[in-house]
């Protein structure tokens, strides 16, 4: 006999039993109840009691002696599923099988009578504490101020971006666009900061403002914005000076939302560690340290309900090599590592890769510095890097990649072929010595130079950036790398810029389908930020203007293909790879829905809800 | 995002008529005629998205003999929503949501 069958006998029997006990009016009483106490059992566990406490109270309201009751409970049941799917997707988390099960209102009937238990709730237990170690600490938990704050599941925005780029709900609920320019964002309501203190559009103004500023190291996502301003308590909105294609995702993955009374009171000090910062996410900064760490606990006001994991402890490490000995030895429980095999041979935890996404690794070259203010000596040292050095540098997971914009976003705004044949038009810069020792003949350093670099221990970067000096070696030029502190790095990097000269980075992984994204920050004279070759011609500034706002696809692509013919002429960047993502977890753990960006990247907010006890 | 359906609209409409007036989930259904198992989804949307608050109804259930209900009314947005939506221009609110919001 199988399971179900048993299931069906010993329900039956419960049926005819508690029949026969309660009498008619309190059997449909019963099994109602039943059903909708397992109908509340599909949602969210912050969302149970709430509804089940409505529902039964209206059960109460409906008329009749017992069936109109049961009826009510059995249509309620059917929409549950629905309900579950919905908060589930709210919550960013993907429904379960046993949501469609639970569905059939053949199985809700017996629910009352215990004869369910293969419709258990399947609800993984909750995970007391997560382990997180991490490379690239920050200085600050300021978002205007870095973006180390995007691994912490602390900091939510207006809209979350999935992996496949789509737009979902987060702080905002949705979006209305009165006219092409004009973008009105409509307030969730409900919203608590960590304090308790409740979100506003005062808050949510604030927050934009405050990242747009020309301080801000995102001020150039924000350069299509005319004003940001509160039109009500739970509606905020964004006037464009003209329209901008790019701009509907930008909320996705920045804009980070924190209390404008908590910033008030602490203004030239939020974010710094005994300061912190307030904001609404499902878990909570209780400390940080810009050394060693920072502890994160479950935040009791979140709005997505209950959440599952009590605390988060981030560990900082100096290098990838410390932190994977920390994973083989079971003391933190997830990574991301930029090379994987120093993780794998631990025996209790895995590690699995996930295709390169946008997350190229380029190399600036500062067109106002001597010497590398010589397009000759650029395009030499453009031809002198091989990618394969490179990418094995960073250990081995990666792409080459040719151009400034991956390939991935042209296609946003165009066909494979269309964008198959702009790539092939574009000049480029395949390894090649011999071109690049005649590049060098050419330039006013035919005997090759001594210059340095500063990186810092963020990924597996001063390996990366001494293979790059490895190969420049062989045309003349004698690269210095410096390793330096994270601080003094970011504070050279978002200084003068007349002082970088040869800068190797990473961007974010945005999965940001759109092309703009790079151009936007980190091309332009007005990026005063991000633009760390300081390379703005007029007519790129124009560029760039024109195929953000133009609305017709065929029309950016060639508008984008101009502008990287232009920078493969003048080689500011030298784009090397997109790099693969890692995730290195413990046995104890599973994360289903991990797509390969989440955690290192700058999306989403609640990555960690993700993440399942096994 | 609230997906604007027929019966969406017929919450909204049925939540407008007197509108300063809260309701609890059964007036709902038998105002917008709906199904329990349509109306609550329904709900829990429009409330996720802002447009409706709910509110326990503030009684002693010992006193009152029942349980206490909670009780929905618009925000302020979602009425200015439902106006434009039901009443004022005949406009569905599907065409005010920003048609690719949700979508690459």
């Amino acid at each position: 006999m199988s399971r179900l069958e048993i299931d069906v006998v010993v329900a039956a029997v419960a049926v005819v039993a508690s029949f026969a006990v309660a009498g008619a009016t309190g059997w449909f009483r019963c099994v109602a109840e039943g059903v909708l106490r397992r109908a509340a059992r599909l949602l969210p566990p912050g969302e149970r009691e709430r509804w089940l406490a409505e529902w039964l109270a209206e059960m109460e309201a409906k008329p009749g002696r017992g069936l109109g009751k049961l009826t009510f409970a059995l249509s309620v049941a059917g929409g549950a599923p629905v309900m579950a799917r919905d908060a589930r997707a709210r919550a960013g988390t993907r429904s379960r099988r046993r949501f469609a099960a639970l569905a059939v209102g053949f199985g809700v009937a017996f629910v009352c009578l215990s004869v369910t238990s293969a419709l258990g709730s399947g609800n993984p237990g909750p995970i007391p504490l997560l382990r997180v170690g991490l490379t690239s600490p920050n200085s600050t938990l300021d978002p205007a101020r870095s973006q180390g704050v995007s691994p912490f599941p602390a900091f939510e925005r207006l809209l979350a971006l999935g992996p496949d780029g789509s737009l979902h709900p987060q702080l905002a609920t949705s979006v209305t666009r009165p006219g092409p320019n004009v973008y009105v964002y409509h307030l969730r309501h409900g919203v608590r900061f960590w304090d308790g203190n409740v979100m506003t559009s005062a808050d949510v103004v604030n927050s934009l403002n405050y990242e747009r500023y020309p301080t801000s190291q995102n001020a150039g996502f924000f350069s299509s914005v005319k004003s940001i301003y509160a039109s009500g308590p739970y509606t905020v909105v964004v006037a464009l000076k003209h329209p901008d294609a790019s701009w509907k995702y930008t909320l996705g993955f920045f804009g980070y939302i924190f209390e404008k009374r908590f910033q008030d009171t602490h203004e030239t000090t939020m974010g710094q560690p005994g300061v912190l910062i307030q904001a609404t996410g499902a878990w909570k900064i209780d400390s940080f340290d810009p050394t060693k760490g920072a502890e994160l606990s479950a935040n009791p006001h979140w709005w997505g309900g209950k959440v599952p994991i009590q605390h988060i402890s981030f560990r900082f490490f100096s290098d990838e090599q410390s932190m994977a000995l920390a994973f083989r030895g079971g003391d933190i429980d997830l990574a991301t590592p930029g090379d994987g095999r120093a993780f794998a041979s631990s025996s209790g935890g895995k590690v699995i890769s996930a295709p390169a996404r946008f997350t190229p690794g380029m190399v600036s070259l500062n067109v106002k510095q001597p010497p590398w203010n010589d397009v000759h000596v650029r395009r030499a040292a453009a031809y002198a890097i091989n990618r394969s050095d490179i990418i094995a540098a960073g250990g081995g997971n990666g792409t080459p990649l040719y151009t400034f914009i991956p390939p991935q976003q042209l296609r946003a705004v165009g066909s494979q072929a269309a964008v198959n044949a702009l790539l092939k038009s574009l000049p480029s810069y395949p390894f090649d010595l011999a071109k690049a020792k005649a590049e060098m003949a050419k330039s006013a350093y035919p005997n090759g130079f001594t210059a340095s670099t500063d990186t810092t221990q963020i990924g597996l970067w001063p390996n990366i950036t001494q293979a790059v000096a490895g190969d420049l070696q062989k045309i003349g030029i004698n690269l210095k790398v410096n390793v330096i502190p994270l601080p003094s790095w970011e504070a050279e990097i978002f200084g003068d810029k007349a002082k970088l000269g040869l800068l190797f980075f990473t961007d974010g992984p945005l999965p940001n389908p759109d092309p703009s994204v790079y151009p936007g920050q980190l091309l332009g004279s007005k990026n005063v930020q991000l633009n760390f070759a300081s390379w703005g011609p007029p007519e790129v500034d124009q560029l760039i203007a024109t195929a953000r706002a133009n609305q017709n696809p065929a029309k950016r692509l060639q508008l984008y293909g101009q502008l990287l013919r232009r920078l493969a002429l003048d080689v500011p960047f030298i784009p090397l790879y997109l790099s693969n993502s890692n995730l290195a977890l413990s046995s104890k753990l599973s994360w289903p829905t991990w797509a390969g960006y989440e955690f290192t990247g700058v999306l989403p907010a609640d990555w960690a809800l993700g993440i399942k006890a096994r | 995002m609230p997906q604007i359906t027929r019966q969406t609209e017929r919450v909204l409409a049925a939540l407008l008529r007197q509108a300063n007036k809260r309701r609890y989930g059964l007036e709902l259904s038998q105002e917008a005629r709906l199904a329990s198992g349509t109306l609550y989804p329904i709900l829990a949307r429009l409330e996720a998205a802002g447009w409706i608050e709910s509110e326990w109804e503030q009684i002693d259930p010992s006193v009152a003999g029942r349980p206490a209900r909670r009780y929905y009314g618009l925000t302020a947005e979602g009425a200015r929503i439902a106006r434009a939506c039901v009443h004022e221009t005949g406009v569905h609110l599907r065409g005010l949501i920003e048609p690719d919001l949700g979508k690459a």
